[in-house]
């Protein structure tokens, strides 16, 4: 999922014909308690991997099960070797909770991770795409199946995620989308909309070209909420800048974007060009440069 | 009886979830006439575990089988180990939006006939007009049913949804007989019913060898003229050859009779024999019994 910059609305590429209503579907337990707290103290640290960023192959991940180590090696250069394992059992225990046909039929798996303190009562209903080369006009493509893995502790009034179960969604769905709206405003809708509850370890699979929204935090939020997000698309989007491995920037690259503190992350990933002076003097030149140089370069 | 409802406790969303292991899969129409190439499927049991065909049962060289489709739809598999019965073909088949299947009547799906066809609604919606026997029938997802299909029916789907059903058409065995009312049962054994008989255990290769013949089956049975056919012993298995269909497989049953491969119990030849001489054979169809003309 793509989220740099605001879009008014966006126009979903040919989707795949649905034969099943299943839209949803929420497993507890997917991880131990230990390793969902390790993962949330590991991921915690990162101001937020992005998305449309880290794409692990289908190969690699089924390379990861017989036993290859280079696959989780290559990602451990990004997060360190704890969380690469984390996430190559999560990969793992993803496919698992797919219908039983689609762990041999996808192409590749986007990651990305959020990390929200904000206590924005707005909220960013969307759908999982990425621009092609001519950005939000295009038609975009939109993934098989999206994931969301709730890492924070229970009872700290993190946002639930919320979907509209529409699959596709309609066009008035659509053009609610990619704007900041309010829950009320959302709710005044003919549209109905499923909150699933944040708990740790919960996994939610959901289609892909579901619309969805991350709730509010509620007042009483003592810590940021945590989730680990992978999509599982059918085969890596044609990017212009091409890339090897699971990731589109260097580990170099997202060293300098893990050093930005989150406020100024939060501002990138909200489309800004430039930074203010009293953020601009907590952020090493040297690092923004690096970040920016490889946001361009990603277009 | 035009339908049963035989348990409505399967697991709707367990039902979903297999559908959508498969959903990407290749549904392939249905034959026939009776639409327009929009009723499609796919083939969870069928004859030599065949996916490439979503076809109902007829004659066939080979066994029921699983297809590999039924490894990834793990509650579609619990609810057919859940029927005491054999299975001939299972398939999930659906109608779009819009589609449509004409009214017809598939004969050979009866109890006379040891058929039994049962629906196993995964998709459906209110303004799916499905009528059976003149009936518009409301069969709700989750829901498994009897419905007796050599009576007209028909499905206009005039929905937003896709209309999917598990089709499980089931040999008639004793133990499914005690699924259905005692006074609806007592009506079709005053009819007939054919059921499942014992295989023979083990048959050798020259008691094989007294089955080989040449036949006639007489004109207006299988089409306007007579038929002309022959069974032959193709390594340790009979092979029925008839003109204008496909060879087909014949399986040795405990009483001396030829199970047909590939049709409900019913559709079996009865064979009489003096020492091991075949002297006549009698074409069963159900409740049918059709004299064929034996030739040497």
């Amino acid at each position: 999922m793509m989220s740099l910059g605001t879009h008014e609305g966006v126009r979903l590429g040919p989707q795949p014909e649905r034969v099943s209503p299943l839209t949803l579907q929420v497993t507890d337990g997917v991880h131990r308690p230990e390793a969902i707290a390790r993962a949330h103290d590991a991921v915690s640290r990162l101001a937020g991997i992005p998305s449309g960023v880290f794409w692990i192959r289908a190969a690699d991940v089924r390379a990861w099960h017989q036993g290859d180590l280079r696959p989780e090696t290559a990602l451990a250069a990004y997060f360190g070797e704890s969380l690469a394992r984390f996430l190559f059992q999560h990969f793992a225990r993803l496919i698992e909770a797919l219908p039983l046909g689609w762990g041999t039929s996808y192409g590749c798996l986007e990651l990305w991770t959020k990390v929200v303190d904000s206590r924005r009562q707005t909220v960013w209903p969307h759908v999982d795409t990425v621009p092609l080369h001519d950005g939000w006009k295009s038609a975009c493509p939109s993934p098989m199946w999206g994931s969301v893995l709730y890492l924070s502790p229970e009872g700290q009034g993190h946002g639930d995620t919320v979907f509209c179960p529409q699959d596709p969604p309609s066009p008035a769905v659509l053009d609610l989308c990619m704007a900041e709206r309010t829950e009320e405003e959302l709710r005044s809708t003919a549209t109905d909309w499923q909150r699933v509850r944040a708990r740790p370890g919960r996994l939610v699979v959901f289609r892909g070209s579901l619309a969805h929204y991350v709730a509010p935090n509620l007042p009483q939020t003592q810590a940021p909420r945590v989730t680990v997000l992978v999509n599982v698309w059918d085969q890596v989007p044609r990017f212009e800048a091409p890339f090897e491995g699971p990731c589109r920037i260097t580990p170099e690259e997202f060293a300098a974007f893990a050093r930005l503190p989150r406020a100024v992350v939060d501002l990138i990933a909200d489309g800004a060009l430039a930074l203010p002076d009293e953020l601009l003097a907590q952020v090493d030149p040297a690092d923004l440069e690096l970040v920016f140089a490889a946001l361009l370069r990603l277009g | 009886m035009t339908a049963h409802l035989l348990d409505d406790s399967f697991d709707v969303s367990r039902l979903q979830r297999d559908l959508a292991a498969v959903e990407r899969r290749t549904w392939i129409p249905q034959p026939g006439i009776h639409h327009r190439g929009e009723w499609t499927g796919l083939s969870l049991v069928s004859a030599g575990g065949r996916e490439d065909t979503a076809a109902p049962f007829g004659v066939s060289r080979e066994e029921f089988k699983p297809t590999p489709l039924l490894e990834v739809t793990p509650y579609l598999r619990e609810v057919l180990d859940a029927l005491p019965c054999p299975k001939l073909t299972v398939r999930l088949l659906r109608l779009p939006p819009g589609g449509r299947i004409i009214e017809h009547a598939d004969l050979d799906v009866s109890v006379r006939s040891g058929g039994m066809r049962l629906h196993l609604p995964i998709v459906t919606h209110d303004d799916v007009d499905f009528r059976l026997g003149g009936v518009r029938q409301r069969w709700a997802p989750g829901q498994l049913w009897y419905g007796d299909f050599s009576l007209p029916h028909s499905v206009e789907n005039r929905s937003p949804i896709t209309r999917v059903h598990l089709v499980i058409d089931v040999a008639c065995t004793e133990a499914l007989l005690s699924w259905f009312p005692t006074d609806v049962v007592a009506r079709w054994r005053e009819d007939g019913i054919a059921l499942v008989a014992p295989a023979a255990l083990s048959v050798s290769a020259e008691q094989l060898k007294r089955y080989a013949c040449r036949f006639v089956v007489p004109a207006g049975v299988l089409g306007d003229d007579s038929t002309a056919g022959a069974v032959t012993l193709e390594g340790d298995t009979l092979v029925a050859t008839l003109d204008g269909m496909p060879p087909f497989a014949l399986e040795p049953l405990a009483d001396g009779g030829l199970a047909i491969t590939g049709l409900p119990p019913g559709f079996r030849l009865n064979c009489d024999f003096d020492g091991e001489q075949m002297v006549a054979a009698t074409l069963m169809m159900g409740t049918d019994a059709v004299p064929v003309e034996l030739r040497r």
